[in-house]
């Protein structure tokens, strides 16, 4: 798994790539509820790259929305493939985030 | 050891310190010169005449190097004394270099700071060469000092079962006496091939091993113990003299512990041996501890195991069977089944995010809470929904689960779901075909408080399976990393209707395995597959029995309900005979005396109307002839007699059997 982050502005873009598994989802919910500290304006997450998430990924994704929903901002995903679409429409979890078909789309929601 | 003798040794260590430790130092002065010389050297002159002074202290010290042993002293002091006196000029030599590197590098003087790097490097090796010259374990090398003829000073120690295999008697003798009066149970034997015996047939703590051996050697011996799993821990100790080092090092890398040094030193015997039995001491409490978590958790996965459902519940209309088994001793997936009344049983399937220790409790929670709301009657999304609003109004750690919930009722096959975040289940019809159980797909459970949860229904078949799993099963993967995935899944079911429940499971279980190629398992896996083998065709029958306490009324109502509103009867009969039927067995449950155990009650449909019958095993109580006045009773018992139609009392032995009826409004009895 590769994380990417870069900031448009206000809004913190996380790339994620590769596979979310048990063994690296606490690291990314570190990284990813360290950005949250910044109180960003929205955050963008693309997808397009991701091939595998775990439920331990799902569950630092639902933490981020809390987080936003507490602080005020949404949790756009972007380009999810097939497969991962599939877990979050499963999961019942696309109704808690924004999604997107590109992260061109996300970022301008979000802008 | 006669005068002399000590002499010759004391002439020893000042020829290896002229020798090894010379050379060394006369480089250390050229270098000093040279740097004295260097371009730029007068920035730094009165640094480099300390070092200059430094230096030559060093080369005099070892050109008049005349060891001495004083009335107190031994070799070891002397040695020690030595090893003191020769440091003294490197530590200037060493300050004053390292001054002189930082002022070159602040000024630019390329030539002193290069020389005084060199100067630096030349200090290392003068250091090395005086742990060479004089070690600080000379008494390893000094033979029997002459202080050692008094008792060592007295430490606490570990005694231990020692072996001893040296072929010669002399060293054998030694050895045994040094570690008996340690306190040590100590076995000599004379070669390699009973030593080899002797560790086979009884515990030792520790071996002492010597290199050369008749027959069979040291190392070999040593092969043959490390080679062992049962004697793998046992440490060995070589004994060699020093000029085998090279064995030694062969030795300590086949996983000899450590050395002793010929001839033996009582002071290194007893450190190096009290080392072996110190460790061997940690690694028993390492290892009890280690069995002890384990014990722990192997309870915890029977306890975790005994909260399972044992076996399906038996019913004439079903067959079902289920397995969970955890990526480590204890896992976060659970099943369980319900039986909500003589139609009717509920089919749970949860997994809880994580694995190990909290996700367990985590799952623990989720079924306790789910198991509260479905026996109370409820129906699938309403349980999920208040199972939801629980987890999720206390839920600091983020914690959620995947859950399903179906009923399956077993009068026409009518199977009611759904599903909080749940893989879809599959269904395997009758034919073989195979299909995925979608809708109802809502929000795993304990992530956002209010969440809806939604039902939805199918029709079940005769001979039509119900298998719910959980992510163990479709996310397993190989050891190239590829996804077991739902379609290998779906190869797996299809075809096999006519296998059992449980081959179904096993089957997928054993597909799961194969596919992961004796990897380590990634996550709890859970089967759970439930075949419908046909209704009883009876849709106008319900009948269920309960216990006679108050909190099983709830149930009873609910499955009433259920039967009343799945069968579309008019509300205006169903109601008022829920009604009645509710008030006659709290009256059995409050004011009988105690005594009856269950109460049974039946409804049957009889063209324009419903028939209820009430059963209980009290004393015999006829409501229909109370006299007026009766306390709360009567209140209870008039209120039946509004509500229903007709009503009758019998006494059939034991049992009280009262009768309901309750005429149907006349649009819903118009036969088609």
């Amino acid at each position: 798994m590769k994380i990417a982050v870069s900031h448009q502005g206000a809004i913190a873009v996380v790339t994620v790539s590769g596979r979310l598994s048990s063994a690296v989802a606490d690291s990314f919910q570190e990284r990813l509820l360290a950005l949250l500290e910044e109180k960003p304006a929205a955050v963008v997450m693309d997808f397009a790259e991701l091939s595998f998430i775990t439920s331990s990924g799902l569950r630092a994704l639902i933490l981020a929305a809390k987080r936003g929903r507490h602080d005020g901002y949404h949790i756009h995903l972007c380009g999810m493939t097939e497969n991962i679409h599939e877990v979050f429409e499963v999961s019942g979890l696309l109704r808690i985030f924004l999604i997107h078909p590109s992260l061109e789309e996300g970022l301008a929601a979000a802008s | 050891m006669t005068i002399g003798g000590v002499e010759t040794r004391l002439a020893a260590i000042a020829h290896r310190v002229r020798t090894v430790v010379g050379p060394v130092a006369t480089t250390i002065a050229e270098t000093a010169a040279a740097l004295a010389a260097a371009p730029g050297a007068e920035s730094v002159a009165n640094e480099a005449t300390q070092i200059g002074k430094a230096a030559r202290q060093l080369a005099d010290m070892i050109d008049a190097v005349r060891p001495e042993l004083g009335p107190d002293a031994s070799i070891e002091t002397v040695c020690s004394h030595l090893r003191h006196d020769l440091r003294t000029p490197l530590v200037a030599l060493k300050g004053y270099g390292e001054l002189i590197q930082e002022i070159a590098a602040g000024d630019g003087l390329d030539a002193v700071g290069t020389a005084a790097g060199l100067l630096l490097e030349e200090v290392a090796e003068v250091m090395v060469a005086i742990e060479r010259a004089l070690p600080a374990l000379s008494r390893a090398l000094t033979a029997e000092d002459l202080s050692s003829e008094a008792d060592p000073p007295f430490t606490p120690h570990l005694a231990g079962r020692v072996l001893v295999a040296d072929d010669s008697q002399a060293n054998r003798d030694v050895l045994v006496s040094y570690l008996t009066r340690e306190g040590h149970y100590v076995e000599a034997v004379g070669d390699g091939l009973a030593a080899v015996s002797a560790v086979l047939e009884q515990p030792f703590d520790v071996v002492l091993l010597d290199m050369i051996m008749p027959g069979m050697n040291g190392d070999e011996v040593l092969k043959v113990i490390k080679g062992e799993p049962r004697l793998r821990s046992l440490p060995v100790i070589m004994i060699s003299a020093l000029d085998a080092f090279d064995s030694i090092v062969r030795c300590i890398e086949e996983g000899a512990e450590d050395y002793l040094p010929k001839p033996f030193n009582r002071v290194l015997l007893r450190a190096r041996l009290g080392a072996c039995l110190e460790k061997k001491r940690l690694r028993e409490i390492e290892l009890s501890y280690l069995a002890a978590v384990e014990k722990e958790l192997t309870i915890a996965r029977v306890v975790q195991n005994s909260i399972l459902p044992k076996a399906f519940p038996a019913h004439h209309c079903l067959n079902g069977h289920g397995l969970m088994v955890p990526a480590r001793e204890i896992g976060g997936d659970f099943y369980d089944f319900f039986v909500l009344d003589d139609n009717r049983i509920g089919i749970a399937v949860g997994d809880v995010s994580g694995k190990g220790v909290p996700a367990a409790v985590y799952m623990a929670v989720v079924r306790t809470q789910l198991r509260a709301t479905a026996l109370f009657g409820l129906s699938p999304a309403d349980c999920l929904t208040r199972v939801n609003d629980h987890l999720s109004a206390e839920n600091e750690q983020g914690m959620f689960a995947s859950l399903f919930y179906g009923i399956i009722d077993c009068a026409d096959g009518t199977f009611t779901y759904a599903n909080g975040g749940h893989n879809w289940p599959a269904l395997l019809r009758a034919d073989g075909t195979m299909e995925w159980i979608k809708g109802a797909n809502d929000l795993l459970v304990g992530v956002v408080y209010g969440s809806a949860y939604h039902e939805s229904s199918l029709t079940l078949a005769p001979g039509d399976t119900v298998f719910v799993y959980t992510d163990g099963v479709v996310e397993a993967i190989d050891p190239a990393e590829a996804e077991f995935g739902k379609h290998r899944l779906a190869a797996e079911l299809a075809g096999k209707a006519a296998e059992s429940p449980a081959a179904l499971c096993d089957g997928v279980l054993a597909a799961v395995r194969d596919f992961e190629g004796g990897q380590p398992r990634s996550d709890d896996l859970t089967c759970v597959a439930m075949r419908f083998l046909g209704g009883h065709g009876d849709v106008s029958r319900f009948e269920m029995r309960i216990a006679t306490e108050i909190a099983e009324i709830g149930r009873l109502i609910n499955a009433l309900q259920a039967h009343f509103s799945h069968r579309a009867v008019a509300e205006e009969a169903a109601y008022p005979l829920t009604m009645a039927i509710e008030e006659a067995v709290i009256n059995i449950i409050r004011h009988g005396d105690g005594t009856a155990r269950a109460v049974s009650v039946r409804v049957v449909r009889e063209e324009d109307r419903l028939v209820a019958e009430v059963i209980d095993d009290g004393p015999r109580f006829d409501p229909t002839h109370l006299e007026q006045g009766t306390a709360n009773p009567g209140i209870g018992l008039h209120l039946i007699k509004t509500m229903v139609d007709g009503m009758e009392y019998v006494r059939e032995g034991e049992f009280n059997r009262l009768r309901l009826v309750k005429s149907l409004p006349p649009s819903r009895i118009r036969s088609p």
